[in-house]
Formats: structure tokens, sequence, C-alpha cells
């Protein structure tokens, strides 16, 4: 019975190793045909769902958009980047042959991990109709982490990290690691760093404003220069831990909650992988009036998020129509909306037709956020992967412990 | 009882409906900035629930739909397995198998099982977090009904089927009778089980299947404490109505 | 006819039910067991204690087991001890009218729930601090004292105690009143004992000796609670089932197998303690 029962669990276990996902005929299909493919059909969207004016923007303009366009029934579900790449793992080592998920939001470090297990569908960039706007000239845009995108995701927005003050609290924000430093030590308790994408994001910043430059940070990943900075960031953020909230000892895990305990005064200081994410809060009536995004004097990272299709996925047709949508100039200017989402563009304004090119001129000015053209000098571009992988452990086994 | 006393007891009960009062609170607040202890009130988060605008609704209908049926179904499975397990003459070691799914975090059994659910299909769907739920719900109701099955039901079983009754005659007229309290404590129970699950929900539903749980915490993780609050108290208000309908509904029978 | 649970039918619904309820849980064991150690999953690459050990190394295994029987063992003696505290107070007369209504509430609340009224309440922006601040002990949220997310899991703590005070206070109240502790009480007065006699030799031995089964099964219940932790712990020590849907979900592919170490060490000592408590126990 016993040895029965032991040997229907191997096989159970030895079958979930078998099965491989079957190649794609549907790039050798015209754009018509995909469409056409795609009408009628459910598409699953995994994404971060952290903000309200993100889902509200999906929810309320994309949703019923491909509706309409395409009797698409766009289904959005909530999933970081790191649960994306686990979903789409654990099916591989199931050996499912239909994936959950047809679309999926992804950034740098997901794409690369994405890559590693061979999850990712393409290269479909090139089919879309739309993606002749797309910017490629923009280092920010073509490279996703350093890694060439090569048409295995298609670039959806662009955004840079900014930090967000009170002006009413803080006169003077601090413009680099020491006086952040500084600013603690006279208000013990208001300053935080999220141990999430944003966060890492931020410890890059310090990074570089540590090595003076970004340049060590740039092309493949060097474990010499991460261990000569990253030591060096430890030191630091050592010295700086007992002046943090919560005197170090815990971090908020997204900013959402930082945001909150930023509008309820808990901290001086929050911030965000979106440079216009301010305006929308203050819409929002989560921030006051008097806050203010600013990017501080030694440069933020700036990047792109992306918009990738699982191999696995049972609809690649409709979620090709929906990334084209996605990146429609109409989807992009409406994004770009301070108070809709605020979200870069990826495409080269002066390559719409001219109509296109005065609607996004139009689009109303940020009030409380910097304008994009000045902190492009303060942009910094994004290290490897590997480099964020590191951070992310290196912060819990340092810091969170 | 002294009259501090009763001032403890007192002052220790109201606590209690104390997160009536702050959720309540919030799903009724427009903003409420710190350090304001009373917000401003505004109607449109419930409106949110009623006009269908939000996730809310639908979320709710669906919450309702599998715990209505999980509960249906463990009872029913539930009452008869008891019986079976009861009946045989090593009925603790039967028995014991029951409270292993009880005894294991619910989040951590989905963790272990997910892979087959996904080879299989049901990861996502709600046929699976369906039969995640029966995993938790019937074991459980097993060992509530367990204690029903004494020697003298079974005399009177065997006194029913002596006197020719059917074998479904004896269970419609004889035994659910008997067992009516304690087969709707079991059902509400298991209906309570399934209702609040989040852990299993969120990982074997992979974020498809939006039950009420898995909502409050959606909109906890957006700061969205408005719409966190109303989805907290639609999931606290059934069994408090039903409470005060019937308080045994929600004692456990564990004991 | 005789009534017999030896027939067919009986027959396989103990079985159906035994598969049920085990075989899911032995299968998942199986693999989350190969998988820890390198035999199964996608980035496998052959045999290895690399991730058992990388968990032994960091200290991480005792730390998370150690806080998450922390958590259990203190939320449920503190609430055993406030209910047995309670029941005496009251004389074992607590179920009747509104104040009993009150108690059986918390039964009715959701861990989440739980979980987010306790931030909303005890955190340092929550309603006590809102009160503080009004009333002008403290002048800003950071003056509020530490209670959610804090290091000795006290928002913890207090959400489960939350929902477990008023249950065991129902359950000793319904044990006072079974075994007629009342009378044995005043048989005790008569026999010349102190007040703390009479707690310390009847009403604890009794109330422990019959609510023991069920303060097993809700310490174990306690020890694997999720949302709670979740909503209110720190980023360091978790709680056993943070970190292993944590590892699971949300971090680097690498240290998935460390989850899945976690999760068998977990269900083994869970299962164990189970068996033990089981086969001393008629009752349970």
């Amino acid at each position: 019975m016993q040895r029965l029962l032991y040997f229907a669990l191997l096989v159970l276990v030895w079958q979930c190793r078998s099965s491989t996902a079957e190649p794609d005929a549907i790039l050798d299909k015209s754009w018509p045909e995909i469409e056409a493919e795609a009408r009628g059909t459910t598409v699953y969207f995994m994404l971060w769902q952290g903000d309200p004016y993100i889902n509200a923007y999906l929810r309320e303009e994309i949703v019923p958009l491909v509706d309409s366009l395409y009797n698409i029934d766009l289904q959005l579900l909530s999933g970081q980047g790191t649960q994306i790449v686990s979903t789409l793992m654990t099916e591989i080592e199931a050996g499912v042959s239909e994936s959950q998920l047809d679309l999926c939001w992804i950034n740098g470090e997901t794409f690369y991990q994405l890559r590693q297990i061979n999850g990712l569908f393409g290269p479909f960039v090139d089919h879309l109709p739309n993606s002749q706007y797309i910017d490629w000239e923009n280092p920010f845009i073509a490279q996703d982490f350093q890694q060439p995108v090569a048409g295995m995701e298609c670039p959806w927005g662009n955004v840079q990290q900014a930090l967000i003050y009170d002006t009413t609290v803080m006169t003077t924000p601090p413009q680099n690691r020491m006086e952040l430093l500084a600013y603690a030590q006279r208000h013990p308790g208001t300053i935080t760093i999220p141990s999430d994408f944003t966060g890492m994001s931020f410890l890059k910043a310090l990074l570089v404003d540590l090595a003076g430059r970004a340049t060590p940070f740039q092309g493949d990943f060097n474990p010499e220069v991460y261990e000569t900075y990253s030591t060096q960031l430890w030191a630091y953020l050592d010295s700086l831990r007992p002046y943090l909230w919560k005197s170090g000892t815990t971090f908020p895990d997204a900013v959402a909650p930082m945001h909150q305990l930023f509008a309820n005064g808990e901290l001086h200081l929050t911030m965000s992988m979106n440079d216009g994410e301010v305006d929308n809060k203050v819409a929002q009536g989560l921030f006051p009036e008097s806050a203010r995004a600013y990017v501080w004097a030694t440069g933020t990272i700036q990047n792109s998020h992306y918009l990738g299709i699982p191999a696995r996925s049972g609809n690649k047709a409709g979620a090709m129509v929906v990334i084209n949508t996605l990146i429609s100039p109409w989807a992009q200017w409406k994004k770009m909306d301070p108070v809709v989402w605020g979200d870069g563009t990826i495409l080269d304004i002066e390559r719409l037709p001219k109509a296109w090119q005065d609607k996004f001129a139009d689009i109303p000015n940020r009030q409380f956020a910097p304008d994009r053209t000045t902190i492009q000098d303060r942009a910094i571009l994004e290290f490897a992967p590997e480099y964020m992988i590191r951070l992310y452990e290196d912060f819990r086994t340092y810091m969170a412990q | 009882m002294s009259r501090s006393t009763q001032i403890l007891l007192w002052g220790i009960g109201l606590t209690f409906v104390l997160p009536f009062v702050v959720l309540g609170l919030w799903s009724v607040a427009d903003t409420w900035r710190y350090p304001a202890v009373l917000p401003d009130l505004t109607g449109d988060h419930w409106q949110r629930l009623v006009s269908g605008q939000s996730l809310l609704l639908t979320g709710l209908l669906r919450s309702v739909g599998i715990a209505v049926s999980i509960a249906l179904v463990s009872t029913v499975l539930g009452f008869y397995i008891s019986r079976a397990i009861a009946y045989h003459q090593h009925q603790r070691t039967w028995l014991f198998f029951a409270y292993w799914p009880c005894v294991i975090a619910p989040g951590i059994l989905a963790g272990l099982v997910y892979i087959f659910f996904l080879r299989w299909g049901w990861a996502g769907s709600w046929g699976g977090v369906w039969l995640g739920h029966l995993l938790l719900a019937l074991p459980y109701a097993v060992i509530v009904f367990h204690p029903f099955w004494t020697p003298q039901i079974r005399q009177y079983e065997q006194l029913a089927a002596t006197l020719g009754a059917s074998r479904i005659h004896i269970f419609s007229t004889v035994l659910f009778p008997m067992a009516k309290g304690m087969v709707l404590i079991g059902g509400f129970q298991t209906f309570l089980i399934s209702w609040f699950e989040f852990g299993l929900t969120s990982l074997l539903g992979v974020g498809k299947v939006q039950t009420l749980p898995v909502l409050v915490y959606q909109y906890i993780q957006e700061a969205n404490p408005y719409l966190a609050a109303v989805a907290a108290l639609i999931l606290m208000l059934p069994p408090a109505v039903v409470l005060w309908v019937n308080k045994r509904f929600l004692f456990t029978k564990l004991v | 006819m005789k009534i017999s649970g030896r027939t067919w039918p009986n027959s396989l619904l103990r079985w159906g039910f035994v598969a049920i309820a085990t075989f899911p849980l032995l299968a998942g064991l199986v693999y989350a067991a190969l998988y820890s150690v390198g035999l199964a999953g996608a980035l496998s690459d052959g045999f290895t204690w690399r991730h058992w050990q990388a968990l032994w190394a960091e200290g991480v295994l005792w730390q998370t087991l150690g806080f998450s029987l922390y958590i259990a063992v203190v939320s449920i003696a503190l609430s055993w001890l406030g209910a047995l505290w309670l029941v005496w107070l009251s004389r074992g007369r607590l179920q009747k009218g509104v104040l009993g209504y009150l108690l059986f509430l918390p039964l009715g609340i959701p861990a989440i729930a739980a979980a987010f009224f306790i931030f909303q309440w005890l955190g340092s922006t929550g309603w006590l601090s809102r009160l503080a601040d009004q009333i002008g002990l403290i002048q800003q949220p950071q003056d509020f004292p530490n209670w959610v997310n804090d290091p000795f899991g006290i928002g913890i703590l207090a959400a489960h105690i939350l929902l477990a005070l008023p249950f065991f206070t129902l359950l000793l109240a319904n044990i006072y009143r079974q075994e007629r502790l009342s009378a044995l009480i005043v048989l005790g007065q008569t026999l010349g004992a102190s007040t703390y006699q009479q707690v310390r030799r009847i009403v604890i031995p009794l109330l422990w000796q019959r609510s023991r089964p069920v303060v097993l099964v809700y310490l174990l219940f306690v020890l694997g609670s999720y949302e709670i932790p979740l909503l209110l712990g720190r980023s360091h020590p978790e709680m056993v089932s943070v970190f292993v849907i944590r590892k699971l979900q949300r971090f680097s592919l690498d240290t998935i197998p460390q989850g899945m170490a976690m999760a068998v060490l977990y269900v083994v000592l869970v299962l164990l303690a189970l068996f033990l408590f089981y086969r001393k126990r008629r009752v349970i």
C-alpha cells in the first residue's frame, strides 16, 4: 500500500517535468489576420496594481476601448514582477501547455529572469503597426537594464525616479546622500527606504552618488564594482540607520504604504518611480497641495516599463492587439495626462502625424512635478539586472535583518 | 458580580465593537488626514458597491457563491463521511486524517499543491479555488459531525431499520431531524471557512479569483483604506447578523 | 437488517475522504522535498543540500520558527489567562444578554479585517494616536509608541488576542458551567480553601484539563497564520507562512527551494505535534 502510494507520487512528479511549449506560427500571419484572431477573446493581463490612478486608467479607459474596438475582454490581474516570474516558472515546471497569463507588465530584472527561463514569446514588437512611432533612438527606451529589448518586450512608458517632499515641512530638500543623512539626524524617524523596486532604484542612485559618477555601472554586471561600492553603501546606510523610520529596524514593503505615511506626516520624504506621480496624488487628495517632486542633484534612475507576452500564452494574438492599442498615440497621450496617470510616453513625438504632435503639446502642465526636460540631465541609465537582484538580496541581509 | 467587575466586563465587551466602529468610519470617510479624530463623511464608497462601479459587487457575489456551495457540499458529504467513520471500529485512526488539513496553514497547503493544480489546469479558475476551499472545509465538517454519531443514535437507526424504514427514510425522518442543530452549525462554520479564506484563495486563484478577502488585501496594497474598509465590513456583517439570531452558530465544535 | 460500518459505500466514503484529506498534502510534500534538494524545478541542477544549508547557516530557520512559536505561545497564553480571569470574575455567567453578544462578535471577524483594524487602531497614525494627539499627549506621529511592525510583534499579538480572547472566554465559561465549577468552589470554601487555593487547585486544573485539546489546535492555527503577520509584521523575522509564500512568490528564483525546504520542515513538525498529541489523548 505505502509502496504503491510512493510510486504514484513519483509518477506524478515525473509527469510534471515533461512536455514543452510548441513554437508559434502567429508571427507568420499578417496584422489583419492577427486582429481577426484576437476578436472576441479574453486577455489576462498581470500587472502591478499598487496605484489607484493606474488601475483607473486601465479599468476605465483601456478595458472599454479594447472591448469596443475588438470585443476583447481584458482581465486585469494583480501581481508584481517577481510574482509574474514565479507564476510562469511554476507553469513551466508543471508542464502546462497554456499559461494563466497572456500579457504582463515587466521591468528590467523581470525581463532578465524571464529570458533566463525562456518564458517570453517573440520577437513580436515589429509586427505591431504602432511600433513605428516608438522612440528607439532613446537608450532609456531601447535598452532595458543594459539589455537590448530585441523585440521580446514592447516599451510602454518611461519614467524617472523622483523624491517627494512637503514644502511646508521641508524648506530645502536634501540633494545628495550627505544632506539626507544630515536631515535624518535633525529629524529622526522621518526618512525611510521601501524594500521594493522603488527603494532598490533609490539605492542605485546612492551608489552613483558614492561613486561620484554613473560610468562604473554601465555595461555588464561587474562583481568587483558591486563589491566595492555596495560595501560603501551598507556602511553609509549603517550610519543612517539609527535616524531612519522605526530606527531602521523595518521598512515599508511598497510605496503605497509609504505615501500614506508621508500623507499623515509620519515621513517627510517619499519617493516614486514616476516623476509625475505627485500630481495625481495631489488630485486624489492624498498629498497636500504643498507637496513637490524633485530629482536630487546627483541624479536618479530613469527607465522604461515594458509589456511582454508569456511564451505559453494561449492568446498571443489578443495580447498583441492589446499591446498595439496600449502604444497607440491616443492611449499614450491619455496616459501622459498628469491627472490620469502622468506616465511619460515612449513614442517619438516628432514622428507622429501633426495633429497628434499638437495634442501631445497641449497636455496640461504638471503642477507639482518638475518638467521632464529639466531633469533629463540628472537621469541615470539603468544598471545590469544582476545589480538589482543582488541589491534586493543584500538589502534584506544587511538592513532588514 | 460586583459593580467594578461589571464595568470591567462591559469595557472589554465594548472593545469588541471597536473594529466595526473604526472600519465603519473609514468606509464613510471622504478624506481622513492625520491628526483628525473624525473624518469628513461621504457615502461615495458604499455607493460604489451598490452601483457596481468597483470590483466589490462582483467580489461579493463570487464570495457568496463559493461559500454557500462549499457549505452545502461539505455539510452533506461531511455528515455521511463522519457516519462512515464513526461506525468503524478504528474510528479514531480514521478521524486522525481529518485533522491534517485543519492544522496546516492554508497558504502553505496551497503553496504545496499549487504545482498540481497548475498541471491539471485548475489554478486561476473558480473550480480550482472551490476545490481548495473544499480541501479545508470538508475535513472540518467531518470533525464537527463526528460526535453526533453516539451509540444511542446508532440504536435509533437500528430500530428504524428493524421497523422497516428505508435508508433514505431513516436519514430524512430520523437522523437529519436529530442532527438539525449540529448541521446548521456545521453548515455555517464551513461557510465561514470559505468566506474568510485569503491565503489559499490568492495563491490558487493566481489573482484571477477575486473574492472579498482578496479584495480587502488588494485595496490595502493600493493605499485605498476606504474601499478596504467597505470590503472588510461586508465580510464582517453577515456573521454579526447570524450571531444575533443564534449565537451557537459561531462557536466552534472542535471543543 | 443490521446497520454496519463495514459496507462498501462506507468503505468508499472513508477511503475517499482520507485520500482527499491527505493525498494533496503528501504529494505536495514530496514535491517540495525534492525541490528543496534540487531534484525538481526548472532551475534544478542535481542533488544538493545547498538550500537547506543556506537556511541553516543564516539562522533564518530558527528565527522564523522561533518567532512563529513565540507569537503562537504568547498570544494563546495571554488569551487563555485573560479568559480565565474573566470567567473567574463573572463566575462563568457571561453568555447572556448584550454582553454575551459582544463576546461572540469577534468570532465573526476574518483575520484580514482584524489585521487591518489593528493597523488603523494601534498604528502610529491610527485612531489611538489621533486621540493622543488631540489631548496633547504627543506632538507628532513619531512620538506614538511603536506597536505595529514592531520588533516584539505587539500588533500581531494584539490581532490574535482580539480573536482568541473572546473565543477562550466562551470556551472556559462553557466548561465552567458543564463541570459545575461553582459547586466545587463552594465545596472548597466549606473545606476552608482560600481564594488562591480555589483558583490554583480547582479552577485552573479543571479548565486546563478540558480545554487543552482546543488550546493545541488553536496554537497550531496561530503558528500558521498568514494575513495578520503579513500586514502587521516586519521584514524580519517573519512568521512561517509569510516566509514560505514570499520565497515561493516574490523573490529571486534561486531561493524558491529555501521556501520549499521551510514548508517541508513546518508541515513535518506540525503533523508530528498533532500525532504525538492525538496518540496520547483519548479525545482531541
